[in-house]
């Protein structure tokens, strides 16, 4: 498992290394082994249990999904979390969503997976609440504009290390960097808006990798 | 027949903000929603002026150092577009395109025969989350680090996180205190 400061680039560089063993689970993401003999999880446990784990992720949830999931509840082994992870990454929205989901859903169905994303979001959600609240009383407060400038500033470097993790991933050849490239440059310099650029680049990039493939 | 009330809710900040994120998060593949960063600051900032670059930064800072998702940044923006209702959406729009896409997923499950396909699929959202996630730390560099002492203090990081396993937390605390004795 990465250290937890790589966050989702981590995992990202994580799961392109295993992925290309884990094959898809037979059955989908939803079918639990007809030779599992683990009792099942209901809702309200999956609420609480996700709601733990929610709250004990600090910048990024996801190395501490792999800690409460795989090792310390024993709900998924290894392989399964890469399978779980590598599915997640290819849905639209955050990847720890989608873990949670499929995990509830496996063990109490449709309400298993919606107790486990309402675990993951209702504390957080609240908590941003009184964060907002707390910023609109403080807001004023010279030093505290001021700690908050350093955090974001503190705050950019994570995301910058994210990239660059993944950059490091992408096979050395022009046409995947081209895309890198491009991406960077329509998103990040010409502020062009994302669904433009996911509608160009996905299907070029998705063009590029199924050729070298072939 | 009176649809007033239609363009009432369809008109505000509330209503186009939830309707954005909901778009963002149910075609956001590869990178999550740290990677839509940029078209979240587009939007809120840029095109509509709910709220102020700083604030959207401050939102950023704020989410990363608290408990929780980083994506809950969204949730807290929402704050600051529409109060604890802003949340609410923002987290409700976050939360569920994505989760009914995983249901039908799920629902339809994924055999193997689209093995070569899923493959080609997941090595092509490599390079563009590489590059979504690039931008994203490009455009809050450039709204953040307004001075040169601030840019250097990201610069430093960037390579301490790089090169040592110190947990991020560290770096915002150390980041807040900098800032906070009005050394930046």
């Amino acid at each position: 498992m990465p250290d937890s400061n790589a966050g989702v680039a981590g995992d990202a560089t994580h799961e392109t290394a295993v992925a290309n063993q884990a094959p898809a689970p037979a059955g989908g993401p939803g079918a639990r082994k007809p030779t599992d003999g683990k009792p099942t999880i209901g809702p309200l446990q999956l609420f609480i249990s996700f709601s733990l784990l929610t709250i004990s992720g600090f910048g990024g949830v996801l190395p501490f999904a792999y800690r409460m999931l795989v090792e310390k509840r024993q709900w998924l082994d290894k392989t399964e979390f890469a399978e779980l992870f590598a599915i997640a990454q290819m849905m639209p929205g955050p990847p720890i969503l989608h873990i949670a989901q499929i995990v509830g859903h496996r063990d109490s169905g449709w309400r298993g997976g919606a107790a486990a994303v309402l675990g993951i979001m209702t504390l957080p959600t609240l908590l941003m609440m009184v964060m907002g609240l707390a910023y609109h009383q403080l807001g004023d407060i010279a030093a505290f504009r001021n700690a908050l400038a350093g955090m974001s500033a503190a705050a950019v470097a994570l995301i910058i290390v994210m990239g660059i993790k993944l950059a490091i991933a992408v096979p050395r050849r022009v046409r995947p960097w081209l895309v890198v490239v491009l991406a960077f440059v329509l998103l990040g310099l010409a502020h062009v808006s994302f669904f433009i650029v996911m509608a160009l680049l996905l299907p070029l990039s998705f063009w590029f990798a199924w050729k070298e493939s072939h | 027949m009176d649809v007033a009330w239609i363009d009432a809710l369809t008109g505000s900040a509330l209503w186009q903000f939830s309707a954005h994120i909901a778009l963002l998060s149910g075609t956001a593949i590869g990178g999550g929603m740290i990677a839509v960063m940029p078209d979240v600051h587009r939007f809120v900032v840029e095109t509509n002026h709910w709220v102020s670059s700083e604030q959207f930064t401050s939102a950023f800072a704020m989410a990363q150092a608290s408990p929780g998702p980083n994506f809950l940044y969204i949730a807290l923006i929402g704050w600051q577009v529409a109060g604890w209702k802003g949340t609410l959406a923002g987290s409700i729009a976050v939360a569920l395109p994505p989760a009914l896409v995983c249901y039908a997923v799920i629902r339809l499950g994924s055999g193997r025969e689209v093995g070569v396909l899923q493959k080609a699929f997941r090595r092509s959202l490599v390079p563009l989350s590489a590059g979504l996630l690039l931008a994203s730390g490009w455009v809050l560099a450039t709204t953040v680090d307004d001075t040169w002492r601030a840019a250097l203090m990201t610069m430093v990081f960037v390579v301490v996180l790089l090169r040592t396993r110190v947990h991020p937390l560290w770096l915002i605390g150390l980041g807040a205190l900098l800032g906070g004795l009005g050394l930046l």
